[in-house]
Parts: structure tokens; C-alpha cells; sequence
């Protein structure tokens, strides 16, 4: 699995991002990562998705449709979860299950798996919806 | 423009949504540099100030334009904050909240209530002056409270086929005016308004109805029959000052300038005001409606592609309102991108579709409107 462009260390952020060049799931790792693997391969070949990164304690997986700079997806993500935190704790609603920022251009979805983060960034008009719900099926 | 009067237009819409949604539990609008505009009873200034740093540290470093709304979903509940010009509404509710209502009232509501207000209070200065001409209340008045009547500043356009109105004095006035008022004074009535002529203090007092090309809409426009502008002793293109004459549960007038109600004319402390009086009836005009986007599929041999088809429901309340007048086209406005639209409609064919808060657009016309699927859009009727 090849899901990551292009390998580099991001100084700007707290977290240490380690890029996963294979973009393998580790061997222990359950069966729902693999899974989630393959729906973000899914996802990335919408052409209106322009970058993700999937992000653990210790290591991120990224996609870049273009030559972007993944810095400042990084620095936006982080800072996202970190302003979720703090409103939803001032307003007592429990914690982060997602987060939907809509610029000008473009949008983020950002979403809390648990252990690990995703966040997507996608074009203005792109179907987030669709989106979360090939992430995250609703449960009926 | 003044904080004060944008704070009670927003203070009502918050009250409003509220109302809609009992699901919200708070909602406040801040600005740019966190000064707070207005806000629900249930939020305290500090509450504010958190939110809006934790929202300006989103922006600050935001690589995907500027932000126009974030929502932070929670287990228990989300908070949504939406920019509208330099104002943030945040609006907190629980998970139970209608998405979609909330969504459609931050939306649609909150902008049109900033997008209206300068319209309708152009010149701050006049209502100033106003305020301080009018009476102030005595402590043991036992009516209820009412808020000061509004004043607002209008340039005259014509209205009638010139000489066919002869001395009538009739006077159309912008449907967004008269929301306001509503919104304002509640079940009060507001049969009559009140026309002073800024250079003079010339007041004319007479029945009003609403201004039906959308042409003057929006536009800070009044229109004035050749009767009422010759009583006034101005022409087209004159400023006027409008206030409403409220009337209370027992028929008392509390305009300012009526602390005599039945009078005929009246004295201001510097000027000689006539007052008149016209006998003319009220008429409702339909509110602007809002839909949800629906594909239209279909052959463009068998009919138009530019036409958009909208509930037969709302097509006969157009016409049970405007009678004989000729609704062919409407205007549609994307809620999010304020682009408009003006073209021709046809009732839904699929029954399915009735009923449901939806428009029909073909494609093309999507992507004209640069809206899509799902998207909310507001319609009005052209009245030719």
C-alpha cells in the first residue's frame, strides 16, 4: 500500500508526525485499521478529497493530491482537536466525535477514531457526509 | 451603525431560534476582536470570551480560507459557530437539536437579520435625534412595556401610473421594515405609519402596504403615491424618516409624534406637522420561502432546462396573494453563497416530492447558482 507521497518530519506541532512510507498496517494492529486503510484509499480517489492524515500516538499516515505542504494541514488539525477539547468541556458535551471546518475553499472534516485522528481535507462543494458515513457507518 | 440596534434585531433572532429549537441551550454573536454583541440569558461574558479564543486560534492559522462555520460534534451535544461579516454566531445545543432546522435558522435567519438591519436603519444620526424627541414613559404607566418606536431613513420612489392616483395618498414600504416591526412590537397592530420629511418636519400619516416589485426591495426604498409626496411637498428621490404608529391592546397610538392619537394635526416643538390620514387597507405579503435543493432530471426537449420546479403549495399562495397580478419567474438565492438567480418555475410533477421543503433545479441551473443537492435555497416571487 502506497498512500503516502512523500516523507517529511514536521517540527511546527507537539505531536511528532513519523510518516508511514509503506503505509502497511502493522501485523497486531486489528482488523478495523486495515479496513479503515481501504476506505481511505477509496476516499483519496475522489478528486475533490486533497489531503488526509491519519494520525496515532506515534506515527501518521498522510495523502497529498498535490504538492501541498502538509505543515499547515498538520498545525490546523492539531489546533482543531485542541479547541474541541476546550469548547466542549466548557459546555459540558462530552467528548471530540468530530469536527467540520468549512473555509472559503475548501473544508476539513476532522475525526476522533480513539487512538488515532483522521483528518480530510476536501474541496468546498465535496459530500462530507458521504464521507463520514464510509468512515464511520451510522449504526442504525 | 449602531451595536445597540443590530443587538435587539439579533436578541429577538436568538430568542427566535430558541423558540424553534428548545434544544439549544446557549446562543451568543461575537466579533472579530471578541466584543460581544448579544446573547442568550443562559450564557455569561465568560463563557464568550473562551469561545472566542478557542475559535481565533482556529482562524488565525486557518490554510483553508477564511473560516465561514466549524462545528465541534461532542458525545453530548455540538457547538456550532458561523461567520457572517464580521459577527460569529455560536450557537450550543444537544444532540436531540434538529440539525437541519438549526442549521437552516443559523443560516438563513441570522444573515438576513445583519444583512437587513443597515438597510433598514441607514442613518444611525436620525434615529438619535428621534429618540430623544420622543416622551419618556411615566413611572406608574401600567401598560406593558413596548421598545421605542423605530425610525428609519427612506428615499421616495414613485409608485401608481402617475395622474391615475390622483390625490391618493397611499405609500408601499419594504417587507423587511415590516418584519422588523412585527418582530418588535409583537401583537401590537401596526396599521399606520408615520412620514416626516427630513428638511421640513413635514409628517404625513396614513396606512401603509408593502412594496411589491422586488426591484425596491432591500434597497432603503419607499414608494409614494403623487397624493402623499404633495402632501409631504417633496419628489422622488427625497429622504424620509418612517416610524410605525403602534397601537396597544387598547387601541392607544404610542408613536412619538401622537401623544394626542386622534388628533388631526399635531404640533412638534419647532415645527408645524400636518397630519393626514388615508384610508387604506393592509395587505400581507408572503414571507421569502426557503427549500432544500432537489435534482431535476429529465430531457431537455421536454421543457426548458433553465426552469425550476417548486411545490404547487407555494404557487398557490402566490397567487391567492398577488390575485391578478402575473408570477411567471423567481428568484432563488443560495443560502450560503448569496449568488441569485432569476428564472422561470413550474409546480413539482412528482408527488413525492410535495410537501417536503423542496425545489427542483436542473443541473445547469445548479451549477449557475453554484449550489447543489441537499444545499438550501431561498425563493421569492417576481410580481410583474
Amino acid at each position: 500500500m502506497t498512500i503516502v507521497k512523500r516523507k517529511r518530519a514536521i517540527s511546527e506541532t507537539s505531536t511528532t508526525i513519523i510518516l508511514d512510507v509503506s503505509g502497511a498496517t502493522e501485523a497486531e494492529e486489528a482488523r478495523n485499521a486495515i479496513d479503515l486503510l481501504a476506505t481511505l484509499q477509496e476516499i483519496r480517489k475522489s478528486d475533490k478529497v486533497i489531503a488526509f492524515i491519519l494520525r496515532s500516538a506515534t506515527r501518521a499516515t498522510v495523502y497529498l493530491r498535490d504538492d501541498e505542504e502538509i505543515s499547515k494541514y498538520a498545525i490546523l488539525s492539531t489546533q482543531l482537536f485542541d479547541s474541541s477539547e476546550q469548547l466542549l468541556e466548557l459546555f459540558d458535551l462530552g467528548d471530540t466525535e468530530n469536527i467540520l471546518i468549512e473555509g472559503k475553499n475548501i473544508k476539513a472534516l476532522c475525526i476522533n477514531l480513539g487512538e488515532k485522528t483522521l483528518s480530510i481535507f476536501m474541496e468546498r462543494n465535496a459530500d462530507h457526509t458521504e464521507i463520514l458515513n464510509r468512515i464511520l457507518p451510522p449504526t442504525e | 451603525m449602531d451595536n445597540d440596534m443590530y443587538a435587539l434585531a439579533l436578541k429577538n433572532t436568538l430568542n427566535e431560534i430558541k423558540n424553534v429549537c428548545p434544544d439549544v441551550s446557549h446562543s451568543f454573536i461575537f466579533k472579530e476582536n471578541q466584543e460581544i454583541l448579544t446573547k442568550d440569558e443562559n450564557t455569561d461574558e465568560r463563557t464568550i470570551k473562551k469561545t472566542a479564543i478557542a475559535f481565533s486560534a482556529i482562524t488565525e492559522m486557518a490554510e483553508i480560507g477564511e473560516a465561514e462555520s466549524v462545528t465541534f460534534q461532542g458525545t453530548n451535544g455540538r457547538v456550532n459557530i458561523t461567520h457572517f461579516n464580521d459577527f460569529y454566531l455560536t450557537t450550543v445545543a444537544s444532540n436531540e437539536a434538529d440539525e437541519k432546522a438549526l442549521t437552516s435558522l443559523t443560516r438563513v435567519l441570522v444573515p438576513t437579520m445583519l444583512k437587513l438591519t443597515p438597510k433598514i436603519f441607514p442613518s444611525q444620526d436620525h434615529f438619535k435625534e428621534n429618540k430623544l424627541k420622543q416622551q419618556p414613559e411615566t413611572p406608574d404607566n401600567p401598560e406593558p412595556y413596548l421598545p421605542d418606536p423605530i425610525v428609519s431613513q427612506f428615499k421616495v420612489e414613485n409608485f401608481g401610473l402617475g395622474g391615475v392616483l390622483g390625490s391618493t395618498i397611499a405609500i408601499r414600504i419594504d417587507r423587511a421594515l415590516i418584519a422588523q416591526w412585527n418582530e418588535l412590537y409583537g401583537d401590537n397592530k401596526i396599521e399606520e405609519a408615520i412620514i416626516e420629511e427630513t428638511a421640513t418636519g413635514k409628517s404625513l400619516r396614513c396606512k401603509f402596504k408593502l412594496i411589491k416589485e422586488s426591484k425596491y426591495e432591500a434597497k432603503g426604498i419607499i414608494q409614494m403615491s403623487e397624493g402623499a409626496q404633495r402632501a409631504l411637498k417633496i419628489q422622488k428621490g427625497a429622504e424620509v424618516l418612517v416610524k410605525p404608529v403602534i397601537k396597544n391592546q387598547n387601541d392607544n397610538d404610542i408613536s412619538s409624534d401622537d401623544s394626542e392619537p386622534e388628533a388631526e394635526e399635531s404640533t412638534s416643538n419647532t415645527e408645524e406637522v400636518e397630519v393626514y390620514r388615508a384610508p387604506e387597507s393592509y395587505l400581507p405579503d408572503p414571507l421569502v420561502s426557503q427549500f432544500m435543493v432537489e435534482n431535476l432530471k429529465g430531457f431537455g426537449f421536454l421543457g426548458s432546462p433553465d426552469t425550476v420546479r417548486i411545490d404547487p403549495a407555494v404557487i398557490q399562495q402566490w397567487n391567492e396573494l398577488y390575485e391578478d397580478k402575473k408570477i411567471e419567474e423567481l428568484i432563488i438565492e443560495d443560502t450560503v453563497t448569496g449568488t441569485t438567480l432569476r428564472c422561470k418555475f413550474k409546480p413539482i410533477k412528482d408527488s413525492k416530492f410535495e410537501d417536503k421543503g423542496i425545489i427542483q433545479i436542473p443541473e445547469k441551473v445548479q451549477l449557475t447558482l453554484q449550489t447543489r443537492k441537499g444545499a438550501l435555497v431561498v425563493i421569492k416571487p417576481v410580481i410583474e
